[in-house]
């Protein structure tokens, strides 16, 4: 850097406002603002935010290569499938480095600086993975079920049956979130995407072996649940994907208390 | 060395190196009231205590940063001075003992991030902008949306980095990161500045950057605490001293009472200026060079034109900080080798001359 440098002088901007405080000691910002934060890193790191495109994106060759089904009746089952499966997985991903990037480039240091109660970034990181996980399950069921909308009309869609299709709908989004937030569980928990990876597909292979848990434990709840027709509904993998999505992000919020060494 | 600062086992330099005082608070929920000297204690360190399994890292280390002054926390690398800033700024638990800022710990500050400026690792995500780490930043502070903008072109400015705030953190120097990391700290106006090896990375217009920047940051009545291992790049910048060796704290005192520097004088007359003052205040460092007591430099200017010598140079030196601290740690490397004084921690307790 050899670019001139001006005179050094600090100077106290004692005439600003203050802006909102906290109310109490160690409050902090407040969990809109942290929510806020979490969203503009997302969109000034490059990186999340074209990882976020990118898992949209690819549902457009699958969308143009497969979405018109020949039958109505599979177009209609295998829509909980193709909408849900990949997201919840590249949401979980996603989950993992949200939480991960920041123990990556040590920045967690500024970020429990500006907010000393680590519980609340860690309650603004799953909203904010609630978020963009609702939304963009949002837009794939949309685009999958409009394509088969248009190759055999509404009502094979189970447009005239809104209860239906509406159950479709909350089931999808309720297991991309539930797997985005499990993600931020065990990110929090390792403190690092080798090891939240690994965490992960050592626990699938665990539940793939074991019967009892098959479809049931934190990497295969949400299969036992997109993968099966959309007709069919294993409230079991169902409750057992939310579940572990609580379950991880309270053993998340007791992890918090860690140090935070150089 | 002329005066007699103490070592950080006496404690009663400048009334704030730690001192008897209770450990925890004497009401419930109240801490212990920081500092009972003239100028109220912005930092409370008392009876830090931090293990890592079998390996104590800190012990009973204990000292204050005086309100309006900078304060350097001086020890070598691995004596735990980074240790003892994380525990002060709640990123690491004490396993006894306490650090409060303006008597409470950080994480109990009404606003901590706006009290507090730390600079504690020149951390940023590489493919963020530096105007956009500062703004991920801004943004839970509090500043209102108006404020932001200019608080971080402020910010930015005043570490000189208008020119690169458009450029990913990952093309900057090592130099260019510790300032963006000082921006950060700056951002929410604090009253204490923490920094942790701010010099790090600098090149040599840098560091007389940080040395201009901080002395301008004192004189603007705010305090702060910075820790380096480089001794010459805070000799001229700090007011306050404390110096940790393996842990504990070995030296808290006031930079003028410590290793006070000396007065050098050149003279092609110099057996003739050493004959006009007192043999023991004179030693000869050339066939024209004394060295005098801090002090003296107006009295030899005094004599030299009353008698007429001429004189080639006459200045005086900083505090000689770095002689202080290697007399503090070799001296303690000294009785650890000859296993005297039964460890650090009991040397630390011992008078310092």
């Amino acid at each position: 850097m050899t670019e001139a440098r001006p005179t050094v002088e600090v100077v106290r901007r004692s005439g600003r406002s203050r802006g909102r405080r906290g109310t109490g000691p160690g409050a902090g910002p407040g969990t809109g603002r942290l929510v806020a934060t979490e969203l503009l890193k997302i969109t000034t790191g490059r990186w999340q935010f074209v990882g976020l495109c990118v898992a949209l994106a690819v549902h457009v060759p699958l969308l143009l290569l497969w979405g018109a089904q020949a039958e109505p009746l599979v177009a209609w089952n295998s829509l909980r499938s193709r909408s849900g499966f990949l997201l919840a997985y590249a949401m979980m991903f996603f989950g993992v480095i949200l939480v991960t990037g920041e123990y990556r480039y040590r920045t967690v240091t500024h970020t429990w600086l500006l907010t000393p109660r680590r519980s609340r970034v860690l309650g603004a990181q799953v909203l904010t993975v609630l978020a963009i996980g609702a939304a963009l399950s949002t837009a794939t069921f949309a685009a999958w079920w409009a394509r088969g909308a248009a190759r055999h009309g509404a009502p094979a869609m189970r447009a005239d049956r809104p209860a239906e299709l509406l159950s479709a709908y909350v089931i999808v989004v309720l297991m991309v979130c539930a797997a985005g937030v499990a993600g931020v569980g065990v990110g929090t928990l390792t403190r690092g995407s080798p090891a939240a990876a690994g965490a992960i597909a050592l626990s699938g292979l665990a539940e793939a072996v074991l019967d009892g848990a098959r479809f049931h434990g934190p990497a295969t709840a949400p299969l036992g649940i997109l993968l099966w027709p959309t007709s069919e509904t294993h409230v079991s993998s169902l409750l057992a994907a939310i579940s572990w999505a609580v379950v991880l992000t309270a053993a998340a919020s007791a992890s918090l208390h860690r140090d935070l060494p150089s | 060395m002329g005066e007699t600062p103490r070592r950080g086992g006496d404690r009663p330099t400048s009334g704030r190196a730690g001192g008897a005082r209770p450990a925890v608070a004497s009401e419930p929920g109240a801490w212990p009231s920081a500092g009972t000297g003239t100028a109220p204690a912005v930092v409370d360190v008392h009876r830090l205590t931090k293990r890592y399994g079998r390996v104590e890292a800190l012990r009973d280390v204990s000292f204050t940063v005086p309100a309006g002054t900078v304060t350097g926390f001086l020890g070598a690398n691995g004596s735990g001075k980074t240790t003892t800033l994380r525990i002060l700024l709640g990123m690491v638990a004490a396993t006894d003992g306490h650090a409060l800022i303006n008597g409470r710990p950080y994480r109990e500050l009404p606003a901590p991030a706006r009290t507090v400026g730390a600079v504690l690792e020149p951390a940023a995500h590489p493919a963020r902008t530096g105007r956009n780490h500062l703004r991920c930043l801004a943004l839970p502070l509090g500043l209102p949306r108006r404020r932001r903008g200019p608080a971080v072109d402020e910010a930015l400015a005043a570490v000189d980095l208008t020119a690169a705030a458009d450029r990913p953190v990952g093309t900057y120097s090592l130099g260019m990161r510790g300032r963006l990391a000082i921006a950060g700290a700056l951002l929410g106006d604090p009253e204490l500045l923490v920094l942790d090896e701010p010099a790090n990375g600098l090149d040599p217009d840098g560091i007389r950057w940080l040395r201009r920047f901080l002395r301008s940051w004192a004189a603007s009545g705010r305090s702060a605490l910075l820790s380096s291992h480089v001794l010459a790049e805070v000799t001229q910048t700090v007011d306050h001293v404390v110096i940790v060796d393996r842990g504990q704290v070995v030296l808290a005192a006031p930079a003028t009472e410590v290793g006070r520097g000396h007065v050098e004088v050149r003279t092609p007359e110099a057996d003739r200026l050493a004959e006009l003052l007192r043999p023991e205040d004179v030693v000869r460092t050339g066939p024209d060079g004394l060295r005098l007591p801090h002090g003296l430099a107006e009295q030899v200017g005094r004599l030299c034109a009353a008698h007429g010598i001429p004189l080639v140079e006459l200045h005086t030196t900083g505090p000689d900080l770095e002689r202080t601290f290697f007399d503090l740690t070799s001296r303690a490397d000294d009785e650890t080798h000859t296993g005297a004084g039964g460890g650090a921690r009991e040397r630390a307790g011992g008078g310092w001359r």
